[in-house]
């Protein structure tokens, strides 16, 4: 080896580019402080929180008698009937953080589950997995609600078959010449679908069975005449008549969902499912217990007078109307528990 | 001594200290990249690298003594990731210089310091913490955390190594 010392001196011919390397410095120590600082902030707001806790504490001690008079006079399941489902509740707080995308779904069997389907990568998915779970964690906790597990999953973007140009000309102008024809000759419908990729119009008519017996065929003559006038041969149409009904809100379907809720979101009731059905207007509420537990019975009581200061409430008393009701706690073995 | 009661403030979080502590070390951190991965923009990102995880994590520096061996340990093993992470990825003008490099060695002048990187790891390693920073057997075993022993034999070999690289090439 030549000399050590040769080695030396030749690292330090190596040019250092000063400027660069003043500025590379510069931009590491701003990443620095910023990552200092993110420390220092998550102590700040931790001790703040506590600090807050603590003083609504002792401030709700000299408050609460009033306040705790007038919240323990309405009943448990009012609280829910006067606000959304839990899963609405959700769903809007993700989408106030900005999270699009969303679905949600509740499960009772066989665990009682709340399950949020995110869309994106892969990558987005494990980025935001944990912080959506919390947030619907903060929503069932503030609730009360500790019966139901979170799972965040990852669903599949779902790409609807999009139409191209020249699909999407056909459909635009034989919807519109459609419809100009059928309403110059007055009949009565209410909707002109074309789907270019199956060759097919339909046409739905509006009015009584007599009048789409009457006209149908000449309204499927009349697009076919139309469709070929555009140059559009073979093309089939479809004349419908479909109706909607609309089935009214009933007193059971409006009270039993807020019971259901409020009974299988907390452990502590053991409700597995809730129906009702008429004549007499009866409430079944079916639980995990069985009817050989010593508890069982304080259970059903427990559930019956949960339900019971529901119905009595004032909002109540303007949907059932005095209309008579029952309620049926069911054990595990089918037997009543109150 | 001086330099003690400044790491001593940078360590509290006075970042003037930090900064110069940093402007000491910035042109031998530099250099010492630049040994390993060859070129001014990676050298400078190495560098970068270094000083934001030293300014992070600066608390955590028990002995003051050993501020800079402590930052060369650093700046080894960001380096070392960073050639581990790029090992595969071989520029095509590369490729030409070293095949251009091979066909003028002959006439080329003898370079230090591209013998010194033909050695390998952890020969190179020693040699640059020992003949460039003119580090002993136990702040380079500091260092790389390894027992002195082996620096000493590793540092043997890679002086025994160098000698026949640069002879064969007085021989070509």
């Amino acid at each position: 080896m030549n000399s050590p010392s040769d080695f030396k001196t030749e690292v330090n011919q190596i040019n250092v580019p000063e400027e660069k390397l003043n500025h590379a410095i510069d931009i590491a120590i701003k990443k620095g402080r910023r990552k200092r600082l993110h420390v220092g902030k998550k102590i700040a707001y931790t001790s703040c929180a506590a600090v807050l806790l603590f003083v609504l504490l002792l401030s709700s001690a000299f408050v609460s008698p009033a306040i705790a008079k007038v919240v323990s006079k309405i009943p448990y399941l009012s609280l829910i009937f006067e606000s959304k489902p839990v899963v609405v509740i959700i769903m809007e707080n993700l989408e106030e953080k900005g999270y699009k995308n969303i679905g949600i779904g509740i499960r009772y069997k066989p665990k009682k589950n709340i399950q949020i389907t995110v869309e994106g990568s892969a990558k987005y998915y494990n980025e935001v997995k944990e912080d959506i779970s919390k947030i619907a964690k903060d929503v069932l906790n503030s609730k009360g609600y500790d019966a139901y597990s979170i799972t965040v999953i990852r669903g599949q973007e779902r790409k609807d078959y999009v139409l191209n140009e020249q699909e999407q000309a056909e459909k635009q102008l034989l919807e519109s010449k459609i419809t100009k024809k059928l309403k110059d000759l007055n009949f009565k419908f209410n909707s002109v679908q074309t789907d270019p990729t199956e060759n097919t119009t339909f046409i739905n008519i509006e009015g009584s069975k007599a009048y789409y017996n009457d006209v149908k065929n000449d309204v499927k003559t009349l697009a076919k005449e139309v469709a070929e006038v555009n140059k559009y041969t073979g093309y089939n149409i479809k004349v419908t008549k479909v109706t909607v009904k609309v089935r009214k809100d009933d007193k059971g379907s409006e009270i039993t969902p807020v019971i259901a809720e409020g009974l299988i979101s907390k452990k502590e009731y053991k409700v597995t499912e809730v129906g009702y059905k008429f004549n007499p207007l009866t409430f079944i509420i079916s639980t995990s217990v069985k009817s050989s537990d010593p508890k069982a019975k304080e259970l059903g009581v427990k559930i019956e007078k949960t339900i019971q200061d529901f119905l009595r409430s004032e909002g109540m008393k303007a949907i059932l109307k005095n209309e008579p009701y029952k309620i049926n706690v069911i054990s595990k073995d089918k037997r009543k528990l109150n | 001594m001086l330099d003690k009661q400044i790491i001593k403030k940078a360590k509290k979080g006075n970042e003037k200290a930090f900064l110069k502590l940093i402007d000491n070390e910035k042109s031998r951190l530099y250099r010492m990249a630049y040994l390993y991965v060859k070129n001014e923009n990676d050298a400078i990102d190495i560098v970068q690298e270094t000083i934001y995880k030293a300014f992070i994590s600066l608390k955590t520096l028990k002995k003051e003594n050993y501020f800079s061996t402590w930052l060369t340990r650093i700046l080894i093993n960001n380096a070392l990731d960073f050639i581990k992470k790029n090992k595969r990825m071989i520029p095509v003008n590369d490729i030409e210089k070293h095949q251009n490099a091979k066909a003028q060695s002959v006439e080329e002048r003898i370079d230090m310091i591209d013998a010194v990187e033909r050695l390998g790891e952890p020969y190179k390693t020693v040699i640059i913490l020992r003949y460039y920073n003119d580090f002993t057997l136990k702040q380079i075993a500091e260092v790389l955390k390894c027992p002195e022993g082996t620096i000493k034999s590793n540092l043997h070999r890679a002086v025994a190594k160098l000698k026949t690289n640069l002879r064969e090439e007085f021989i070509k």
